[in-house]
């Protein structure tokens, strides 16, 4: 019997679907397969990381590293691991310190790039392109290539060891980049808005702080998230221009687990859930301000 | 409440010049429609009576007082966009009090203002609403009320029907119409639609490539167009246009245009041997017994019924005209008629200069 067209219909689409949850699926497993690892290693003993075959899930499992990490340790444990050159109490504030650095970086990112970005989007003037695409330009000088003269420049103005030496560079790429994405996301928003409030009686200034920028709050979002992000997880720059616990920050505290000598496999991975946390928490918090569409309705839909 | 005069402005791209030395007087609480083909400067215009567009050269006074260089919040001028510019952040209530705050209103005055353009408009029921969540003619109602709660100077309209569909936008002209008779204030209103612009302009202004064309009553425009442009653009279907040169003969005179046609010609007629342009309305062009003088021998071509008239497509030689009947009056294709415009609804141009000849 030929099966009739609404049955071929519906199995064609019931072989779509699946096709599709299946990649979906690879793709779930490609992003959170290294995760996944990272914290089943860091509970498990250093014993049990190098068990052959490997463990998918920890047998003994056990919280050591972290109570060793977050100060809770026995004592002895502890000393041992000083001995060793790692200096595991600082990972908590070396946490605090990639905080600092990283929020005040989005906020000065923000308030830097948000009005330039509005005199790309809305002003004319002469060269405005040529600036963007320079500024686009000079993002893509390799990061590694300028550490020694910035570190050179740093030192000369005595700002290394510090964290605002991190802010100042680190904002050398996150605004340039903040200012491409906040131009387009103003383009996007149509100039009749503010017209209609210059008319209704408001300034420049007003315009823009109270019709432009609610409308484009999730471009701001996510340009706040980028640079957190950037800033948080950075480590060439962090490593050469911090010497102690006055600046470090968790990334580099995290390295020093791993010693040309003696690596702690262990612990890093321990570090590293670690210093997930704040931005994953960060992410989950602000990712709902992160609304698309929002302008829609503002000119006819 | 305001009158407007625009004095020899000039508004230009770079080089390359949109309005050019354009004069324009609004006496006060007068309804203004700027109407004319799309890229004519209308908006560009308005625009610069908003003060949103920088004038080039020239001045704009508002009541005698020049204001070309005030910024468009100091000069108390209400705008209505052709896609509405609704604030999608606000409701409703927000979007039409949002130029109230700027004035730093009380907040009971507001709630009151709000509450009675709201009234007059039918959207005291969707103040609680965002624009995302109102029809197009909603949308179109809270951008006029954001505009009548100021009760500003002048009232400038940009296009702000052409994105309605065509029953709401009749509906629309008609209350359009009505605020301005209710709000008894300076109106200027921008369209490409000339229907529009005759239901609803006490003058009304025709613009092409940046100069005015003609300004005038709706009628005067309609019954003595200045030039064959207006002549061509006011009135639908477009006025039949035929060039012939003048021979008189005495007292009389006849306009001969190719493949045997000829017109009565101008009344008083200029020298002979003139080139001219005959102009007559579909609805002046009669169908005639073939005995009555200057009556020509037409094949008909199309027929186009519209319920209320008919439109009858004839070809004379290589000459296409338009004539307007009655309903239902004309069926036959492809048959011969005999037609004649109306000697007293005739309208003469020059050729050259394309001007009016009275």
């Amino acid at each position: 019997m030929k099966p009739n067209r609404k049955t071929v219909r519906r199995l064609r689409r019931i072989a779509k679907s699946a096709m599709l949850m299946s990649l979906a699926g690879v793709f779930l497993v490609y992003l959170l397969g290294p995760i996944y690892w990272m914290v089943a290693t860091s509970l498990m003993p250093e014993s049990e990381i190098f068990a052959v075959p490997p463990h998918a899930f920890p047998h003994e499992p056990t919280i050591q590293n972290y109570q060793a990490l977050l100060g809770f340790g026995e004592e002895e444990t502890r000393a041992y691991y000083n001995e060793q050159g790692m200096q595991i109490q600082h990972l908590v504030p070396s946490i605090f310190n990639s905080m600092k650095t990283a929020l005040l970086v989005s906020i000065f990112t923000l308030l830097v790039s948000a009005p330039a970005a509005y005199s790309f989007a809305r002003l004319r003037f002469r060269l405005s392109m040529a600036l963007l695409i320079s500024y686009m330009a000079l993002r893509t000088v390799p990061g590694i290539v300028l550490v020694v003269p910035i570190f050179v420049v740093l030192r000369n103005l005595g700002l290394i060891d510090t964290t605002l030496s991190l802010i100042l560079v680190y904002c050398t790429f996150t605004v340039p980049f903040s200012i491409w994405l906040l131009q387009a996301y103003f383009k996007t928003i149509p100039v009749e808005l503010e017209e209609a409030a210059w008319v209704d009686g408001w300034g420049k200034f007003s315009a823009a702080t109270r019709v432009l920028l609610p409308l484009a709050l999730p471009g701001l979002v996510a340009v706040f998230i980028l640079a957190f992000m950037a800033s948080w997880s950075e480590f060439i720059y962090a490593v050469t221009f911090t010497k102690t616990v006055n600046s470090q920050t968790v990334t580099v505290i995290s390295s020093s687990f791993v010693g040309l000598e003696n690596s702690r496999f262990d612990l890093v991975l321990a570090a590293g859930v670690l210093a997930s946390l704040p931005p994953f928490l960060f992410a989950l918090v602000v990712q709902r301000f992160i609304v698309v569409g929002f302008a829609a309705g503002a000119l006819k839909g | 409440m305001a009158a407007i005069d625009i004095v020899q402005v000039c508004k230009s791209y770079g080089a390359e010049e949109v309005i050019h030395d354009l004069n324009l007087e609004i006496p006060d609480r007068e309804f203004v429609v700027l109407v004319g083909p799309s890229g004519c400067g209308k908006s560009t215009l308005l625009r610069m009576m908003a003060g949103l567009e920088e004038v080039t050269e020239g001045f704009v006074h508002f009541d005698g007082k020049d204001v070309t260089d005030v910024p468009p919040k100091n000069r108390d001028v209400a705008m209505v966009f052709q896609n509405y510019a609704l604030y999608p952040h606000m409701t409703v209530f927000q979007n039409m009090a949002f130029g109230l705050k700027a004035r730093r209103m009380a907040n009971s005055e507001i709630e009151q203002r709000v509450a009675w353009a709201a009234q007059l408009l039918g959207l005291s029921d969707f103040l609680a609403r965002h624009p995302r969540q109102l029809s197009g003619g909603q949308r179109q109602r809270v951008a006029m009320g954001r505009a009548i709660v100021r009760t500003p100077r002048v009232f400038l309209f940009d296009e702000p029907l052409s994105n309605l569909d065509a029953l709401l936008r009749v509906e629309m002209r008609t209350e359009v119409k009505a605020l301005h008779r209710r709000l008894d204030t300076t109106f200027v209103y921008v369209t490409h639609d000339q229907v529009e612009a005759m239901t609803m302009a006490d003058r009304m202004v025709v613009m092409r490539d940046g100069r005015i064309e003609q300004v005038g009553t709706p009628l005067e425009v309609y019954e003595t167009p200045g030039n064959t442009f207006v002549a061509g653009f006011i009135g639908s279907p477009s006025m039949n246009m035929v060039t012939g040169t003048v021979r008189s003969n005495g007292a009389s005179s006849v306009v001969e245009a190719g493949d045997g046609i000829a017109f009565a010609g101008p009344a008083g007629a200029g020298a002979s041997a003139e080139r001219v342009v005959v102009g007559f309305r579909p609805r002046d062009l009669k169908i005639v017994d073939r005995s009555v003088p200057n009556a020509l021998s037409a094949k008909v071509e199309f027929i186009e019924h519209t319920g209320v008239e008919t439109f009858i497509f004839v070809r004379i030689g290589e000459t296409r005209l338009c004539a307007s009947v009655e309903k239902g009056e004309w069926q036959g294709l492809g048959e011969e008629v005999w037609v004649r415009p109306d000697p007293t609804s005739t309208h003469y141009f020059d050729e050259r200069t394309r001007d009016r000849i009275p």
